[in-house]
């Protein structure tokens, strides 16, 4: 019997979540005819973990993606109930933005966005198998005997494929909050010739806001001072609804370790690997036993709910003992579970098979991005989504690709680190995996990437103006800091610096002199001096970055280059590993796997030793000095003649 | 894998009683078998590594010398690879025959430091160890060549990993604490910081002493003598190579018309520089124009400052003075057996320099002038007897470099910094330190080291 056509596209993107809309959306608007598959229309961009946008690396992204023309910001920024700025102490580069967001509304909202989208199709259907002719993707068979025809494909299925949801010792075949899940695609996946692994993670109990006593909780409100992760968001009217944080104590763990044999992890059941950086509560008490506090938030789900998050507390153990440990804790000792905890398994595919822009080696046009390729969270599966929709319709369109460096943006850590080392648990972004963070910064997230953004046709002309508009600003800002002159004779000067416990002038020098003196600040330079202009607080707090902290980026682009001219060596396409003499087996194969661009890109192969990147660089050294000789000799025949 | 089979004579030209001709690579062995007729047949196939064989290299009837073959196991020899290592008669033409009968049987003739390249690749010594393996060709002194072997092993002192890896493991708790807002992680960890890199700056500090004392064990000191004419500097020259019967050779110096002597004075190896215009000075109408001396002056680290007059300095010793600021200078009152210098005076007078007093001509005291200089130049940080992991130059610019981040750090905390733009140069000290090991690549130190590499070894 023949499938029925459903209909035929350029890109079809299987899976509806963080990474399935944006890359559907990139996709769309890049002209692309897109399909948008979706086990389930009510769930679109779901968010079945952590109720919130953002953090440490993950806020930073949020911005890239924005820069770059995704959704994700907008729609964090017009469903926020709090919002906050993490690590304002610790230096530029690791501020971060986070959002605590109305789970519904965030869904609905993006779902409204996606639907209306041109170009764009989205229907409900579960995708079986992958058509190939040749090497090629060719479209997707679905259930109902429906098939669809296209150009390319996105693999964006999330923690759908073969998941099994684990509490206790009760196994249930299902997805996230016990959907449907995706129960044949992952076989037709390995018979392409694709190796999958196996991850595990989980997400807490959400609890009856009625049932808890705020009152032995710490409040966490957030910020009072507008915030937004875009630029182009104008509108501040959200409601501020706070957090709020407890502790577990020795009575807590207890329980937890009387009942240790009935955790998944600890019967044996769970086969999947987990994160080391989200452990379970069972994980904390085993692995830190002379902690006798753990901290936990509880943290609202919406404005249309009473739902609460418990963060920190992700657990495997059966619904009675969850209960039983959490009514242990202060504020929490008369709650009501609305949803148990749960661990859940799920396939993925190794993510070395692909390239760098996310298309499967082994299959053209073939894409796979977000957890499919063992990441964790919503911000690194939704750059991922946008890169692979940006990367399949550059493709179709026959222009060059679309590869962001290391040393560029977050989305080129995580996309060069997924590709070359892999990963053996559930891949999160962290500050600490760019090298070159203080470049990479919150603030800075759109002047790195909105011209790349509109060169690409994501950014539109109102975004445009915008971020032009911004770009002048700084530099008025900037102007202003080095033309201006603070003198001591001048009373408030004086005072200003007395009040800061800083040196008092002699002469007078400029603003951007006097900024780099410890404690001093832009808005309160500002204030002394009637030049300034009427500036907003993004514009002067870039400007105080790029002045105050010179010595340190300067530093930091320095080591950008000498990394450039090293690890930043092309290493030709037909290289034979097996030619170079003094590499290990071992390397060679994994080289070979890999196939590395550049010698930086190989050196990040994990099983490739520096010992092998000096034989590979003495190799490519010698080859091109004997290259030359050849050459020069046949100069020096020529000459004979 | 491809192995290219290579060969070289390993020992050096010129005359000598046996010369070594060295194969190494996958078919060693087999190759070997071809060119050997063994006094004693053995068989090949069970033949053990770390063996010598006696027999004769022959080839399609012709001998080529009488040999000693000594055969070793792959995994069990100085490349890693199998091996076999022809001694044969002296002399440059027995060697030399053999080497072309093994490149015209396919070997390959290797390029300089190949074979020490190999054993790094494959994995038998890290950088520093094959770094050690120049330095142990070209040590000029005793305690030079100790301090290669014991970085050559490899095993023992090895400080900067151990640095290294603290600076790691701080690294990593601070990257926890600021990828970890929420997790109420210690808030002290700017002390913790503190704490910890002061105690890493010290260490860091002795190993960097520890390479300029090893520098002068390897370098030897650059030293000039000077002093008017007829006050016995050429006698002080005579005296020094005297003391020390074997004159390690005349090393072409840095410029070309420049001579040097090394003489090793109480286990110091000297270098005197400039000496040939200094023995010229016996000339009487040539005296040492100031000019001269100065341009000699700016390259030396050490000056002996000769004279013999009792009392105050005249105006051109005080000229001559006067341009050594900044050096470290010995003056030397000779003569001793004929002048009658009253000591304590004459001490007080030349501060901050040392005095010595001496007679060039009788060869007494000398020693006292082997003890100013060990005084000046070694702080006694490298222990007598002590078979501690001393670094090279490279090394000791690369800890220069850590020791600069971490004082950074430390520069960062007092300007109120936030903690981040601390970790950039934790970062940047543990990716000097690497250097060193070579875990940090670098294409520039590679090719620096091997490129001092001689054939055959």
């Amino acid at each position: 019997m023949n499938p029925y056509l459903g209909g035929k596209y350029d890109i079809i993107v299987v899976g509806g979540g963080h990474a399935g809309v944006e890359a559907s959306l990139a996709s769309a608007r890049l002209g692309m005819k897109t399909l948008l598959l979706t086990l389930s229309l009510d769930h679109i961009a779901l968010m079945p973990c952590n109720p919130s946008v953002g953090g440490p690396a993950k806020g930073h992204v949020v911005r890239e993606i924005d820069a770059l023309g995704g959704q994700m910001a907008l729609n964090a920024d017009a469903t926020q109930i709090q919002m906050r700025l993490l690590n304002s102490s610790k230096g530029p580069a690791v501020q971060a933005l986070r959002a605590q967001s109305d789970k519904h509304e965030y869904r609905m909202r993006m779902a409204w966005t996606v639907q209306n989208q041109e170009n764009l199709d989205v229907k409900q259907a579960a995708a079986e198998r992958i058509i190939v002719e040749g090497d090629h993707v060719a479209g997707v068979l679905c259930d109902h005997d429906l098939k669809f025809l296209s150009r390319a494909v996105i693999l964006t299925t999330g923690t759908y494929l073969k998941s099994r949801i684990i509490i206790g010792k009760e196994l249930t075949p299902a997805g996230p909050n016990n959907q449907p899940m995706a129960g044949k695609l992952s076989a037709a996946l390995k018979d392409l010739g694709l190796e999958l692994f196996r991850f595990k993670t989980g997400t807490p109990a959400r609890v009856d806001r009625r049932s808890i006593d705020f009152s032995k909780t710490k409040e966490q409100p957030g910020s009072e001072k507008p915030l937004a992760f875009s630029y182009m968001t104008k509108e501040f009217n959200r409601p501020n609804i706070s957090c709020y944080s407890t502790y577990t104590n020795p009575r807590t763990h207890d329980v937890i370790r009387e009942n240790l044999h009935l955790a998944p992890k600890y019967s044996g059941i769970i086969e999947g690997v987990g994160a080391r950086y989200c452990p379970s509560i069972e994980d904390k008490v085993v692995r830190f036993a002379d902690r006798d506090a753990h901290l936990l938030f509880l943290e609202p789900e919406g404005l249309f709910t009473n739902e609460i998050y418990v963060q920190g507390m992700s657990t495997g153990l059966p619904y009675e003992i969850q209960e039983k440990f959490m009514r242990t804790i202060a504020g929490l000792e008369h709650v009501e579970i609305m949803r148990p905890a749960y661990a859940i398994e799920y396939d993925g595919v190794i993510p070395t098979q692909l390239t760098p822009t996310l298309e499967y080696k082994k299959i053209k046009g073939l894409y796979g991005a977000g957890q499919i390729n063992g990441t964790s969270g919503y911000e690194e599966a939704a750059c991922q989504g946008l890169m692979a929709g940006i990367n399949a319709s550059l493709k179709l369109k026959g222009e060059e690709p679309f590869i962001l460096k290391r040393s560029d943006a977050y989305i080129g850590v995580l996309i060069d680190d997924l590709v070359n080392k892999g990963t053996n648990e559930p891949y999160r972004l962290f500050t600490s995996r760019a090298e070159y963070r203080l470049l990479l910064r919150n603030d800075n997230a759109d002047l790195r990437l909105t011209e790349l953004g509109r060169r690409i046709g994501l950014v539109n002309e109102e975004r445009w103006r915008v971020f032009n508009e911004r770009v002048e600003e700084i530099k008025a800002v900037k102007t202003w800091l080095v033309e201006s002159k603070f003198k001591g004779s001048e009373e408030k000067v004086a005072a200003y610096l007395d009040d800061k416990g800083s040196a008092p002038l002699r002469g007078g020098i400029s603003g951007a002199a006097l900024l780099k003196r410890p404690n001093i600040d832009i808005r309160e330079l500002a204030a002394l001096d009637d030049r300034a202009g009427q500036w907003h607080d993004d514009a002067l707090n870039e400007a105080e970055i790029e002045v105050k902290y010179e010595g340190y980026l300067q530093k930091q682009r320095d080591q950008v280059r000498r990394f450039e001219k090293t690890e930043g060596r092309r290493i030709p396409d037909d290289i034979n590993y097996r030619d170079v003499s003094g590499l290990r087996l071992e390397a060679a194969e994994k080289m070979d796997e890999i196939r590395p661009y550049t010698i930086g890109q190989a050196s990040r192969i994990s099983g490739v030793s520096p010992a092998d990147i000096s034989v590979l660089l003495v190799y490519l050294t010698s080859k091109k000095n004997k290259e030359q000789k050849k050459i020069e000799e046949k100069g020096k025949n020529h000459d004979c003649l | 894998m491809d192995y290219p089979l290579i060969c070289a004579i390993s020992t050096p030209e010129g005359i000598g009683g046996i010369a070594i001709v060295r194969l190494s690579g996958e078919g060693s062995w087999a190759l070997a078998k071809k060119v050997f007729r063994p006094h004693t047949p053995f068989s090949w196939d069970e033949a053990q590594g770390y063996h010598l064989h006696y027999g004769h290299v022959i080839f399609r009837d012709k001998i080529y010398d009488e040999v000693l073959m000594a055969l070793m196991r792959k995994d069990h020899s100085y490349t890693k690879e199998e091996m076999v290592e022809f001694q044969c008669h002296g002399g440059r033409l027995a060697a030399h025959r053999i080497m072309e009968l093994l490149l015209a049987l396919g070997a390959k003739l290797a390029l300089p430091g190949e074979f020490t390249k190999r054993a790094f690749f494959n994995g038998r010594i890290d950088l520093s160890q094959a770094e050690a393996v120049i330095e142990t060709i070209h040590a000029i002194d005793e305690k030079d060549l100790d301090f290669s072997l014991t970085r050559l092993k490899g095993d023992k002192g090895r400080n900067f990993l151990r640095i290294r890896d603290d600076l790691i493991a701080l690294i990593a708790e601070t990257e926890a604490v600021i990828d970890f807002p929420e997790d109420g992680l210690d808030d002290t960890v700017a002390d913790t910081i503190r704490r910890r890199v002061l105690k890493m700056v010290e260490e860091i500090d002795r190993e960097i002493a520890k390479a300029e004392e090893g520098k002068v064990y390897r370098h030897g000191i650059a030293t000039v003598i000077v002093g008017k004419t007829n006050v016995g500097k050429s006698s002080l020259m005579n005296a020094l190579l005297r003391e020390d019967r074997a004159i390690v050779t005349e090393i072409p110096g840095t410029t070309r018309d420049v001579i040097e002597d090394t003489v090793i004075l109480e286990g110091i190896p000297i270098r005197l520089m400039d000496t040939a215009g200094i023995r010229r000075t016996d000339d009487p109408v040539e005296k040492i124009g100031v000019d001269r001396s100065r341009e000699s002056l700016q390259r030396a680290e050490l000056i002996l400052f000769v004279t013999d007059k009792d009392g105050e300095f005249d105006e051109e010793e005080k000229d001559i003075l006067s341009a050594c600021v900044g050096k470290k200078v010995i003056v030397i009152f000779n003569k001793e057996d004929e002048i009658d210098y009253r000591h304590e005076q004459r001490r007080e007078d030349i501060t901050p320099h040392k005095g010595v007093f001496l007679s060039a001509k009788k060869g007494t005291h000398l020693e006292d002038l082997g003890h100013a200089v060990r005084e000046l130049f070694l702080s006694g940080v490298i222990a007598e007897n002590d078979n501690e992991w001393v670094g090279n130059l490279r090394h000791k610019e690369s800890f220069m470099l850590a020791k600069n981040h971490l004082l950074e750090v430390l520069k960062a905390q007092e300007m109120g910094m936030p903690l981040d733009f601390q970790v950039i140069d934790l970062r940047g000290a543990a990716e000097a330190l690497g250097e060193i090991g070579g875990e940090t690549i670098s294409m520039e130190i590679l090719d620096r080291i091997f490129s001092d590499f001689c054939i055959g070894k």
